[in-house]
């Protein structure tokens, strides 16, 4: 199957590993990744935050780069939200559409399929994917950890809700996934650079609680999560974060994970060596 | 808070003008700040509530109350992160997100006092990258927030270990099509 493919900058730069590991992914799987010709940043939170015009119109800039009648898969929540957003803004908004489809000569299909790679795997098979598998993750218990990518605002509220989608996917190759209260918390996304106690605190009682919970490991589709989760966590004992890229990577035979894990802060190979899963 | 008082009394004595920045708010981003009925579920959600100094549904009833001055020189309109967590569960269907990116481009717009600096000058970093290679460039924007927040060495360390974790790049990965960007971040009436 043939997909096009929107990196965004944290996969592109700080989350390196997390990109690597979806090639691998989709090798397996048979996916075929087209990258969006000369793609731009979708404006991140910062864009909204304080000028809202830029934000929409980075967001339409790659949505015009979007062939007709092909789906777009996104990896990273924030970024799969800004699209959803400015889709919907421009159905009400007919104007700003028209200028500028006019200015850059190319149409913006507000109606156009854009999807998470979770969205992808939950399509498929689980049989296929049963049969795929080279390893297992048998004795790893995981706290599946979403952030405000399960958060659907107003206009976007009709949109797929990705709850679950995390846990099927680990389960069906033998992990055990915990229960436990903050999937949902924000990890603080640019708090973590401009007021860090205040991330400090949220990503402590994350990673606590997931402790607490009796995991050994979190799970997140989200780079800036898994960044922050990392970087921020001021615990005296931390667990590892995973991309769920990087275990799905690990289960259907990737031989390469050992440079994924040299850009992770908190080491996950231990780990992963005492459940004998590599 | 004796003038928050005079306001809210003023107001409510002359019904012509009540309400007034709730309909200013309503007219330039479509969200109906009326509808809120206090149930404080986004309040109780917000991961960040604590560090503000009004919590959302306290800013809202602030609005109703047509604090203007009160509501644009908040801290709670720039901690908020965009996390849609009180959007997500409002009753109401109050899009709080959209409500604080008004108020923060009002509030920039009239050049108001900022409670918390740092934030918008992240903000501001990040755009100048965006601007300059149509994508984000990490270590740049690292370096630019440092310059125009003169803090040198928070994070100091954090920056060294993330360099030797190859998590930061040297050089931005650019836009090629620089032109469409620019035109991006030029005013509309530049155009």
């Amino acid at each position: 199957m043939k997909l096009y493919y929107y990196p965004g900058c944290s996969l592109a730069t700080t989350a390196k590993e997390c990109n690597r590991s979806l090639m691998e992914v989709t090798k397996f799987l048979d996916l075929e990744l087209i990258d969006i010709p000369d793609w731009n940043c979708c404006g991140s939170t910062s864009a909204h935050s304080i000028e809202r015009r830029v934000a929409l119109d980075l967001s339409l800039r790659n949505l015009s780069l979007l062939p007709r009648d092909e789906i777009l898969m996104v990896m990273c929540p924030n970024c799969l939200h800004n699209f959803h957003q400015s889709q919907q803004m421009i159905k009400l908004d007919p104007h700003r559409r028209f200028i500028l489809e006019n200015r850059w000569q190319r149409p913006i299909d507000p109606n156009a399929t854009v999807i998470h790679f979770l969205e992808v795997l939950a399509e498929m098979d689980p049989k296929f994917l049963k049969a795929k598998a080279k390893r297992e993750l048998k004795g790893l218990k995981i706290a599946p950890y979403y952030g405000c990518m399960l958060s659907r605002p107003p206009l976007v509220s009709f949109h797929r809700c990705y709850r679950g989608l995390i846990e099927k996917l680990m389960e069906s190759f033998g992990a055990k996934t915990v229960l436990w209260p903050n999937l949902t918390k924000c990890c603080g996304t640019f708090l973590s650079a401009a007021k860090p106690p205040a991330t400090i605190e949220a990503v402590n009682q994350i990673i606590g609680t997931a402790m607490e919970s009796g995991a050994q490991c979190l799970v997140t589709a989200c780079a800036m999560c898994q960044l922050n989760l990392e970087i921020r966590c001021t615990l005296k004992e931390k667990i590892p974060t995973f991309h769920f890229t990087e275990l799905l990577g690990i289960v259907l035979g990737a031989e390469d994970w050992q440079s994924w894990f040299t850009h992770h802060l908190v080491d996950p190979v231990p780990l992963l060596e005492n459940k004998k899963i590599v | 808070m004796e003038e928050q008082i005079s306001t809210l009394s003023l107001n409510i004595k002359k019904k012509e003008i009540r309400f007034k920045f709730a309909k200013e708010i309503e007219r330039l981003s479509g969200i109906d700040v009326m509808r809120c009925i206090q149930c404080q579920g986004c309040s109780s959600v917000c991961p960040f509530a604590e560090s503000m100094d009004y919590p959302p549904n306290r800013l809202i009833r602030l609005i109703q109350y047509d604090l203007r001055d009160t509501v644009l020189s908040s801290s709670t309109i720039w901690l908020c992160v965009g996390c849609h967590t009180c959007s997500n569960q409002c009753p109401q269907a109050i899009d709080i997100v959209s409500l604080m990116d008004t108020l923060r481009s009002i509030a920039i717009e009239e050049k108001r006092n900022i409670p918390e600096p740092t934030i918008l000058e992240f903000h501001r970093s990040v755009m100048s990258s965006i601007e300059n290679h149509g994508r984000t460039h990490k270590l740049e924007i690292m370096m630019d927030y440092k310059s125009r927040t003169r803090k040198w060495f928070e994070d100091f360390n954090l920056g060294l270990k993330m360099l030797s974790r190859r998590k930061l790049d040297l050089t931005p990965s650019r836009v090629k099509n620089n032109r469409e960007i620019k035109e991006i971040f030029a005013r509309s009436w530049e155009l």
